[in-house]
C-alpha cells in the first residue's frame, strides 16, 4: 500500500519537490488486483459493519487473509527449508525474509475502512476520484520520471494492476518492467539483489 | 510396511492423494449447492495424472537409491503446485467470494455482541478508577486533528494574503 498512498501524495503536492519515482509491485488499478479485489467487493464484504464491530482489525485476521491468498505457501516454505537445512546460506535467507514477512500488523480501523473503500471497491485512485487531505488526486499531475516494476508471479499485486500508473501518470520519462518473483520476493531475497535491484539502481542513477 | 516395494508406497500415497482432494471437492460442492459450484477436478486431474505417470515410471524403473529422495521431493513440488492451482481456482470464483463473505458476517455476529459487553465492562472499570477510556481519548485525538486542519488553513490563508500583499508592494 506504499505506491498508491505516496503516488496520491507527490500528486497532490506539486510544490514538493520529487526528483523521482518508483513503484515498485504497488497496485494502481484495482480492478485488476486478482483475488484480494474479487473477495472485498461491496457486494460480499461489508466493510462499515467489519470496521464498525471489531474497531481495529486484529493483526490474526489479516494474516488469515493473506494466508488465504496462497494457501499452500506455508507449505512449500517448509518443505523447501527441509530441503535445504544443511545449506547455511539458504537459512540465514530464510530466517531474515521469513521472520519479516509474517510479521503482520494490526490496522487501524478507519483506515482499513477508507483503504478497502476508496481502493478496492471503488478504484478511486485509477478513476481520479480520491480525495486526500482535502485535496483531488490526479496522477496525471504526476510529472516526475517514474519507474514501474512488476513483479510476474505477485498475487497480491498482479502485473495488470500495478502497469497500469505508466498510463496514468503526465511524465515524460516512464518505464515499466517485468522481473520475476512474487510481491515479496521481488524487492527481498538472494532473486532480487540478482533481478530487481540493479535494474532499479541503474535507473535511477540516470534520473 | 518395511518391506513394501515403491511402487505399493507410491499406491498408497497416490490413493491418499485422490481421496484427499476428492474429500475437499466434495465439501466445497456442498457448501456450494445453488450456484454452478466450482470443479477443480477437471483442472487438477490432468495435472496430477501426469505427475503420478511420470513418478510411476520413475518407480517402476529406478530401484531404491539415493536418487529416491530428489525424485520425492520434485513429486511434492508438483503436488503443492497442482493443489495451489485448483484452491487458486476455486478461490477466484464469485461463489467462493460469497461464501468468504457470509462466514465473516457470521464471525462478526457472534463477535459483535461479545466484544460490546467486553468494552462496557472495561469502560465501568476505568470509570470506577477515573481513568479515560478509548473512546474518551480517541474524541480528544479528534479534536486535536481538526484544531491542526484548522490552523493548517489559516496558515494557508495567511501566506496567500502576505503573497498578495507582496506582489503590491512594488506598485
Amino acid at each position: 500500500m506504499g505506491a498508491p498512498i505516496s503516488a496520491s501524495f507527490i500528486a497532490t503536492r506539486p510544490e514538493i519537490p520529487v526528483r523521482s519515482y518508483v513503484d515498485m509491485a504497488g497496485p494502481i488499478d484495482f480492478s485488476k488486483v486478482g483475488l484480494f479485489g474479487l473477495w472485498l467487493k461491496k457486494e460480499y464484504f461489508n466493510v462499515d459493519r467489519f470496521v464498525d464491530t471489531l474497531g481495529t482489525v486484529p493483526a490474526d485476521l489479516v494474516r488469515a487473509g493473506f494466508k488465504l491468498i496462497k494457501p499452500t505457501m506455508d507449505l512449500s516454505t517448509s518443505l523447501n527449508l527441509w530441503w535445504n537445512l544443511w545449506n547455511d546460506q539458504y537459512v540465514e535467507g530464510f530466517q531474515a525474509l521469513n521472520r519479516w514477512a509474517n510479521e503482520y500488523v494490526a490496522f487501524p480501523g478507519e483506515f482499513f475502512r477508507q483503504w478497502v473503500r476508496d481502493f478496492y471497491q471503488e478504484n478511486k485512485l485509477y478513476r481520479g476520484e480520491l480525495v486526500m487531505g482535502g485535496r483531488p488526486v490526479r496522477l496525471e499531475n504526476i510529472a516526475c520520471p517514474v519507474f514501474v516494476v512488476g513483479a510476474k508471479e505477485d498475487y497480491i499485486a498482479p502485473p495488470a494492476c500495478v502497469r497500469a500508473l505508466v498510463d496514468v501518470v503526465g511524465s515524460k520519462e516512464k518505464e515499466y518492467v517485468e522481473l520475476p518473483g512474487g510481491h515479496i520476493s521481488l524487492i527481498a531475497g538472494r532473486g532480487a539483489a540478482r533481478h530487481c535491484w540493479p535494474k532499479v539502481s541503474g535507473w535511477l542513477a540516470l534520473h | 510396511m518395511a518391506d513394501a516395494t515403491p511402487n505399493q508406497l507410491f499406491e498408497l500415497w497416490r490413493k491418499q492423494v485422490e481421496e484427499s482432494t476428492q474429500a475437499w471437492t466434495r465439501l466445497v460442492s456442498q457448501r456450494a449447492p445453488t450456484v454452478g459450484p466450482p470443479d477443480p477436478t477437471a483442472f487438477w486431474r490432468p495435472v496430477l495424472d501426469q505427475g503420478f505417470e511420470t513418478w510411476a515410471k520413475l518407480f517402476a524403473q529406478t530401484p531404491a537409491t539415493p536418487e529416491l529422495l530428489p525424485q520425492w521431493k520434485q513429486f511434492l513440488d508438483q503436488w503443492i503446485e497442482a493443489w495451489s492451482k485448483v484452491l487458486g481456482q476455486a478461490m477466484g470464483t464469485e461463489q467462493f467470494a460469497k461464501l468468504l463473505g457470509q462466514s465473516l458476517d457470521q464471525f462478526l455476529a457472534t463477535h459483535g455482541p461479545l466484544r460490546r459487553a467486553a468494552e462496557q465492562q472495561t469502560e465501568q472499570a476505568l470509570q470506577a478508577l477515573q481513568l479515560p477510556s478509548r473512546s474518551q481519548v480517541t474524541a480528544v485525538a479528534k479534536m486535536i486533528v481538526e484544531l491542526e486542519e484548522r490552523i493548517e488553513r489559516l496558515e494557508d490563508r495567511i501566506d496567500a494574503a502576505l503573497r498578495r500583499l507582496d506582489g503590491k508592494e512594488p506598485k
